[in-house]
């Protein structure tokens, strides 16, 4: 048993010196080392020799040897039976290192105390590897962080830039981009100046939060104040104190805007105008924003160009596409203005050499052809002078010319005269007249009389299977008169009704030969002239009434 | 070259006058006659086409814009009638009244406004060649 005990206890000093890891080694109750192990020499760097019989306190840093720490710990030791701590220890060549210490106090079987077991372990590189995690986590959170910014601003660019594509208007174009720029850059206000060119001046075009600049009509010339400055510089300004700055405008200053940034927006080298932001508090616009307030800028400037280019391509090809009608239009105009007077010339040639023909060879037509040779001449005679009229008035109208000759005048007579004068255009129409013996208006009366000669020709021309034409002169009220013209013809499709007035409109153009097409276009620039009005009423199929009212003299003037 | 069992129903020297306008057809009309033409006259070309199914003329005068059956639509389908057929003058207020002849094949023209020594001089040249 005491062999077996003897070594038990040799095999456990072979395992305390063997380890390499822990610094084990035998305090006497003063504090002097009285063994030493692998670990030991290996931490703290004495050999055994030099070590046995020195003091522990060695191992302290000096400042807390001075202050007694090592009594401490013994001390505590004793009183406890333990005691531990993390802390400094010095090795052999002065370098310290971080260690866990465990002082255990020894007792004999008798309880006498005999000394301390210390234990140390070398936590540096547990600390290193501690401060290298923390200093790890804090980049990772430094550059997740900025990761998160910079693909905040990517977004934000990104939506800039969609807002760009999205946008060939302009002003929604503008709208869409201030509401971005605001909310990415959390500010108060957004301004977009766009370069007058020709007057080298800035102007206020769209804003957010500085709505009175426009309304202002402010004008920021070039090379002056904040915004001048930037388009004249072509680079981004910062103003962080607006109040002791060059700022020109009256409203940044009356909305107490306190910092501004801006940059220029240039496309292909030329400045477009500014775009700046403002905030109602001082802030300190980091170089991030004003990079992104570039970024942005940029893209919003081709934005604006394209925009511009569009609309500019959009206005010529509009007014391509107008010019091109208005030629079309001119020329069928005029085809259907050749047609229109060649047909009365045809047929009053014609009859007017058959008639000189048949004289010349002393002969005779017989009653009823002369008739009717000599009633197309009148007729038609009568159509060209009407034709070319209103070839000329439509001239006079476009060239702002026609001029009304306003003397008083006795409608009935007028009208009446009218009347006669379409009786003998027709042999297949009745022609009815209803009016008071005498009606007084101030009018131009070869103006007013083609406007009437015009309803009863279309009521003759659309009325093609003859039938009444019912005339109606009346003073529906004091101070006016009314003239309606029925008919029983083809009518005018409602869809039509509202066009029938306007120039080259022909209702039946394609089933009927309907003359210019200026008829009633003249006959309600005259009425308006007037002061008047027409209208027409019709349901397809069950004839026409045309309407006509204009100022009348509000008693009737009797003649002597 | 006439076909003399159809002499009682056409004639060397009736011709049809196809125009819509009131004036111009009647002054055609008593123009021809009082030449001594026999005339029949059709106010469009569906009065034309059924006028032909009745009698066959020497020669046709057709106007081209008309209501209805217009000059155009009248030449489709006097084109698909058997031959032989009357040759066609066409009567039009258009500018290029050659052109508008051969658009639809026509023999001759006669542009608006055309006198009378006009109008019976294409008429005689085109009776003589037939």
């Amino acid at each position: 048993m005491a062999l077996k005990a003897e070594l038990q206890d040799h095999l456990f000093r072979l395992l305390v010196e063997g380890v390499q890891d822990y610094a084990i080694f035998l305090l006497d109750p003063s504090g002097h080392v009285q063994s030493w192990n692998a670990g030991a020499q290996r931490i703290k760097g004495y050999r055994a020799d030099e070590i046995i019989g020195r003091h522990f306190s060695l191992f302290y840093p000096p400042e807390e040897a001075r202050r007694g720490k090592p009594e401490y710990a013994m001390r505590t030791a004793l009183e406890a039976g333990r005691w531990e701590e993390e802390a400094w220890r010095i090795r052999k060549d002065g370098t310290r290192f971080w260690a866990n210490v465990v002082l255990t106090a020894l007792f004999d079987g008798r309880g006498r105390h005999v000394g301390f077991a210390k234990v140390t372990r070398d936590l540096s590189e547990r600390k290193r590897a501690e401060e290298e995690r923390a200093r790890l986590l804090e980049l990772e959170r430094g550059a997740r962080t900025q990761a998160e910014t910079a693909l905040e601003q990517l977004r934000a660019i990104q939506v800039v830039t969609e807002a760009a594509l999205a946008h060939l208007e302009l002003d929604s174009l503008l709208g869409t981009l201030l509401d971005r720029v605001s909310e990415v850059l959390s500010v108060d206000t957004v301004a977009i100046l766009l370069l007058d060119e020709n007057e080298q001046v800035l102007v206020p075009r769209a804003t957010k939060g500085l709505e009175e600049e426009i309304e202002a009509g402010i004008r920021i010339p070039l090379g002056h104040g904040f915004a001048g400055r930037i388009a004249a510089e072509r680079q981004p300004i910062v103003l962080e104190d607006v109040e002791h700055s060059d700022v020109l405008n009256p409203i940044v200053r009356e909305k107490s805007i306190k910092s501004l940034l801006g940059a220029p927006l240039i496309v292909r080298g030329r400045v477009l105008g500014v775009l700046h932001v403002g905030t109602l508090y001082y802030r300190r616009f980091t170089e991030t924003d004003v990079s992104f307030l570039q970024i942005v800028a940029d893209r919003a400037a081709l934005a604006i160009e394209h925009a511009r280019l569009y609309e500019t391509t959009r206005l010529a090809r509009e007014e391509a596409e107008a010019a091109l009608r208005a030629v079309q239009l001119r020329d069928e105009f005029l085809s259907t203005a050749a047609h229109e007077l060649k047909t009365p010339v045809t047929s009053l040639r014609g009859f007017a050499e058959l008639l000189l023909r048949v004289s010349e060879r002393g002969g005779e037509l017989e009653p009823a052809r002369y008739q009717r040779a000599v009633q197309t001449i009148y007729r038609q005679a009568g159509n060209l002078a009407r034709l070319v009229t209103q070839l000329l008035e439509t001239s006079r109208l476009d060239s702002d010319r026609l001029e009304l000759d306003h003397e008083r005048e006795d409608l009935t007579r007028l009208v009446r005269r009218a009347v006669e004068q379409a009786r003998i255009q027709t042999e297949r129409h009745e022609i009815t007249l209803a009016a008071p013996p005498e009606l007084w208006a101030e009018v131009d009366a070869f103006r007013l009389e083609q406007v009437v000669t015009n309803l009863l020709d279309n009521a003759i021309k659309y009325s093609p299977e003859g039938g009444r034409i019912e005339v109606e002169l009346s003073q529906p009220a004091p101070g006016w008169a009314r003239l309606s013209v029925r008919d029983e013809g083809l009518g005018i499709p409602a869809d039509q009704q509202a066009h029938v007035f306007e120039r080259y409109y022909q209702a039946h153009a394609t089933s009927h030969r309907s003359g210019l097409g200026l008829g009633l276009y003249l006959s309600r620039q005259i009425v308006e002239r007037h002061g008047g009005r027409i209208w027409a009423e019709s349901a397809d199929g069950k004839g026409s009434r045309f309407v006509v009212e204009v100022p009348a003299c509000a008693t009737p003037e009797r003649r002597a | 070259m006439c076909d003399a069992g159809e002499a009682g129903m056409s004639g060397a020297r009736r011709l049809l006058v196809v125009e819509d306008d009131d004036s111009i057809r009647q002054m055609m009309e008593m123009v021809l006659e009082s030449e001594g033409y026999q005339v029949t006259t059709a106010t469009n070309g569906a009065m034309a086409l059924a006028a032909l199914s009745r009698e066959r003329p020497a020669l046709i005068l057709l106007d081209m814009k008309m209501p209805g059956v217009d000059g155009w639509e009248f030449a489709r389908r006097y084109a698909e009638l058997p031959a032989p057929k009357p040759p066609v003058i066409v009567i039009t207020a258009a500018q290029d009244a050659s052109r508008r002849a051969a658009e639809i094949g026509a023999q001759g023209y006669l542009a608006k406004p055309f006198s009378i020594d006009q109008l019976l001089q294409v008429v005689e040249a085109h009776l003589a060649r037939a």
